[in-house]
């Protein structure tokens, strides 16, 4: 748009003729017409608006269906298939309303419970865990511990052969003194 | 509201109408209605399709707006008054679709701005669609930046060819307060460089 106007010159004015033409006195349709400024901002303008009517047209399908007008006394449905998506719709939305409100009020009614029991059997789940532990390091019971290789440790193995004779040595000496 | 004394057979704006065939209408004429029909279902079509930018709907409204139409007909005294009464039902009617578009889109996860569905013209080819595409788009972007009663005004005056008298009738209200929202609307056009840019592109 130019900016080169003259003191007379008025967007406004070109405005209000393109809103309506009737609404500029004489006067002032006179200056559109003879002002080369108002002029030209007044083809731009309007040239501009129906060139979007033109192709609003022009970028607008043809109708395939010419519309039925209903039979004289015979009421016809409206938009039966809308309707039936329309009645879906609700239907599902409020069937998903009442689940989350069904679910959220059964979970609210056992969570304090359940996370109870959930503490407890961890607790327990250690305990168990603690005493495998204990028995992988040392299965025997408390009353042969003492004797146990792990608790018995640096005494020499010579005292247990002397306390338990191991059968296959004393068959070894045997064999040794009839060979002799 | 109510208009200065019309000339016999010519609408609000001074054009010649079918005044007569609105007449017999009233009377129970169906085939004048049939002829009325012929006549403006063209136009409504385009109305009806430049605002909710989906054939298949378009085509369903538009039925229904010629049924409610057909319906009412009886009612309708002053014949000069048949267009604007016929935009009006179809306002409405294109009011009622979103309304209830907007209901449906709650249940779904996101809406379509554009129909998908539409098929492209197979003589046209593709391009055709596309362009109708962007074309409508570009024009939804431009509605967006003005108000309910601005975006109204502007499409009955371009886009569908109505006079100030004749859009005041479809929206109930007075000539000034239509010319108001017609002089800011026209005035963001102006100055919408994008969509003035873009009418120019498709015009070279």
């Amino acid at each position: 748009m130019s900016e080169d106007r003259k003191p007379g010159c008025s967007i406004a004015r070109v405005i209000r003729y393109v809103v309506d033409e009737n609404d500029l006195d004489p006067e002032q349709r006179r200056h559109l017409r003879e002002c080369p400024v108002c002029r030209e901002e007044l083809k731009q303008l309007d040239g501009g608006l129906r060139r979007l009517g033109h192709m609003a047209a022009e970028h607008t399908p043809e109708p395939v269906r010419r519309p039925v007008l209903p039979v004289e006394g015979r009421e016809l449905p409206h938009r039966p298939v809308l309707l039936w998506r329309l009645a879906w719709g609700t239907g599902l939305g409020f069937a998903l309303v009442m689940l989350i409100a069904v679910w959220t009020v059964f979970q609210s009614s056992i969570s304090p419970v359940s996370y109870q029991d959930i503490a407890q059997e961890m607790a327990e789940d250690e305990m168990l865990l603690a005493e495998v532990l204990a028995l992988e390091e040392n299965p025997l019971p408390d009353a042969y511990r003492e004797i146990s290789p792990e608790e018995t440790a640096g005494i020499d193995e010579e005292i247990f052969d002397f306390i338990v004779p191991v059968e296959g040595w004393n068959m070894d000496q045997e064999s040794r003194t009839k060979e002799a | 509201m109510r208009m200065a004394v019309m000339q016999e057979g010519t609408d609000l704006c001074g054009r010649v109408d079918k005044a007569a065939a609105v007449r017999r209408a009233a009377a129970g004429d169906r085939e004048a209605f049939e002829e009325l029909m012929d006549a403006y279902h063209r136009r409504i079509f385009a109305m009806v399709y430049s605002r909710i930018t989906s054939r298949m709907d378009a085509e369903d409204i538009t039925q229904e707006i010629f049924v409610r139409a057909f319906q009412g007909v009886r009612s309708l005294r002053d014949p000069e008054l048949f267009k604007p009464w016929l935009y009006r039902i179809a306002l409405n009617a294109i009011n009622d679709f979103l309304r209830k578009k907007r209901l449906r889109s709650i249940f779904t996860l996101f809406t379509r701005e554009w129909d998908d569905s539409e098929v492209p013209d197979p003589i046209r080819g593709g391009s055709d669609y596309l362009e109708r595409k962007e074309f409508w788009t570009r024009l939804n972007e431009f509605f967006s930046r003005l108000s309910p009663s601005e975006r109204e005004v502007f499409r009955l005056k371009f886009l569908d060819g109505l006079c100030i008298r004749e859009i005041a009738e479809v929206m109930e209200k007075n000539e000034s307060t239509i010319k108001t929202h017609l002089y800011r609307a026209v005035e963001k056009f102006r100055r919408e460089s994008d969509l003035s840019g873009f009418l120019k592109e498709e015009k070279a």
